[in-house]
């Protein structure tokens, strides 16, 4: 099936945040394009896998980490983080305490865990749970732009599990920079949100990233 | 005493079952009639539970064995309850002050209880009894281990204990509330007085030390498999011991693992997990670590689908040095 010029990334992708935002449902919509409001807790840890055609040239395979949301309490995730290349940090936007903890999420992510130029991995923050009406963030935006800014996000997206709402672009999002950041090891790109107009042709561009 | 009368309700309950029986296996096996074997097992364990202290003492390996076996279905409520040997418990007062209480980790615990067991009838619906009582079980252990509160994984063994006994609690209030205050004894009796350090997320990395040593041990290819693999053991083994194998196998095999477990305690979790190992040791040597992470999640699950003897079998054939692991 593949062609012979193709080439192959595997890149291992962290889906973490707090008990209950719904990194499970997440993953399962990507991968299994369903959605269920029966998932069981995770324990420990669950794996999946996605292979995305990106280009006429490669091929991406995707190993989705999904990591217990109380794991935070114990000292597993640094053997879970191990070799990773990207993160989604998930939180659920009808609990605000879920939001409060991304930055101890982060924080926990760039301690254990850097790419081999030094840099944190990429990492895009999820707003979960978006159809269930609450519309702060929207109202909120430019908010949440300065947050990812100031935490080192490459980029957020308000997603639905439910409704199948932003998960396919938040993924190709966090790819996007991954690819760049390997193909420019010692000047890995700078998020987007620094510099929205920064569109030279070297530096892939991420503004499909925000909504404007 | 308070548990003395409430044991002879269980027996007087399991009794009444019993006496009405073949309407109730009526549902689960074609026949009315209990087949012989079945009947020679009831009536044996019916002598076991009537007079367990006596047998307990003159019989404790017999016991130990029968258990091994399986424990009847309508027999596990009360026997589970004489094994943990639960020889006071926290009056019913106690109990409900402990609900009156707010828990630090209520939130928490809230959170997970739709997620225990979703598939179940007796949990899956909103606000439903098995959801509440589920909920008060965890909240009141909360309150009485505040270094543990909640651990995720334990609502599932919680979850269990309940679904032995949801007979009883759909009965009428103060069996209901005496019944849910039993359940949470017997689960701070098992977790908490036991097994404190296995029982969290900080304890339950020693395990994830001592279960490496073991396999080095009975598995030596394996072990150099995983660490060329940096297959850690958390990867695969956190159900194993934080749910005690309820979220790994389907609810018939975890629960005879449970039978064991309730009868000798964590080192079936050991013998078990060594066992799995063994039995797929052949295809795991020629997997990566994706392929194993698969394996573990997709094959292994379902293995014993047909009966979980083989396993058990499998894990008594395990040497285990219970001195060398209590180091």
């Amino acid at each position: 099936m593949q062609k012979h010029n193709q080439k192959e990334h595997l890149y291992k992708l962290l889906v973490i945040g707090d008990l209950g935002v719904g990194k499970t449902s997440i993953i399962k919509r990507y991968v299994h394009q369903n959605f269920s409001p029966h998932y069981r807790a995770t324990i420990g840890v669950d794996f999946a896998l996605k292979v995305l055609s990106w280009d006429a040239e490669t091929v991406v395979r995707l190993q989705l980490w999904d990591i217990a949301g109380q794991e935070r309490f114990g000292n597993m995730t640094r053997v879970y983080y191990r070799e990773a290349m990207g993160a989604f940090i998930v939180f659920d936007i009808t609990r605000p305490a879920t939001f409060e903890a991304v930055t101890k999420w982060k924080e926990d992510l760039d301690s254990k865990l850097v790419l081999p130029n030094g840099k944190p991995v990429p990492a895009v923050l999820l707003a979960n749970k978006c159809d269930q009406g609450i519309d702060v963030l929207m109202n909120n935006g430019i908010k949440m732009d300065q947050f990812c800014k100031e935490n080192g996000f490459v980029g957020w997206f308000e997603t639905s599990a439910k409704e199948n709402i932003n998960i396919n672009e938040a993924s190709r999002c966090l790819v996007k920079h991954i690819i760049a950041s390997e193909s420019d090891p010692v000047q890995s790109i700078e998020p987007d949100i620094i510099k929205p107009h920064l569109n030279s042709s070297k530096i892939v561009s991420c503004s499909a990233c925000f909504k404007s | 005493r308070l548990l003395e009368t409430d044991s002879k309700s269980l027996r007087s309950v399991n009794g009444s079952r019993r006496n009405s029986g073949s309407s109730l296996v009526s549902s689960s096996s074609a026949s009315s009639n209990l087949s012989h074997l079945e009947e020679d097992s009831w009536i044996l364990w019916g002598r076991i539970v009537n007079e367990w202290e006596d047998v307990r003492k003159k019989k404790e390996k017999q016991v130990k064995e029968l258990v091994r076996k399986g424990i009847p279905h309508h027999f596990r409520a009360i026997v589970w309850q004489l094994l943990c040997s639960a020889q006071s418990m926290p009056i019913k007062d106690q109990y409900s002050e402990l609900l009156k209480m707010t828990s630090p980790c209520e939130k928490l615990i809230r959170r997970d209880i739709a997620r225990t067991y979703p598939e179940h009838d007796f949990f899956k619906e909103k606000d439903s009894l098995g959801q509440e009582v589920l909920f008060n079980v965890m909240k009141a252990y909360s309150l009485v281990d505040r270094e543990v509160g909640y651990c995720q994984g334990s609502a599932f063994i919680v979850g269990l204990l309940l679904m032995q006994v949801n007979m009883i609690l759909r009965m009428c209030e103060p069996l209901k509330s005496l019944t849910e205050c039993i359940i949470s004894w017997w689960f701070i009796a098992n977790f908490y007085n036991s097994f404190p350090s296995s029982f969290c997320y900080n304890g339950i990395l020693n395990v994830f030390f001592f279960l490496p040593l073991l396999f080095q041990e009975h598995l030596p290819e394996l072990y150099v498999h995983f660490q060329s693999q940096s297959f850690h053991t958390s990867m695969y083994a956190s159900s194993w011991f934080l749910t005690i194998f309820l979220t790994t196998f389907p609810l018939p095999v975890a629960t005879r693992v449970f039978d064991i477990f309730m009868s000798e305690g964590l080192e079936i979790v050991f013998r078990v997990g060594v066992a799995v190992l063994q039995m797929n040791q052949a295809e795991l040597l020629q997997l990566d670590m994706e392929g194993m992470l698969q394996h573990f999640q997709k094959v292994i699950p379902h293995q014993f689908d047909s009966g979980p003897d083989k396993l058990i079998q499998a894990s008594y054939q395990v040497k285990y040095n219970a001195k060398k692991m209590k180091k």
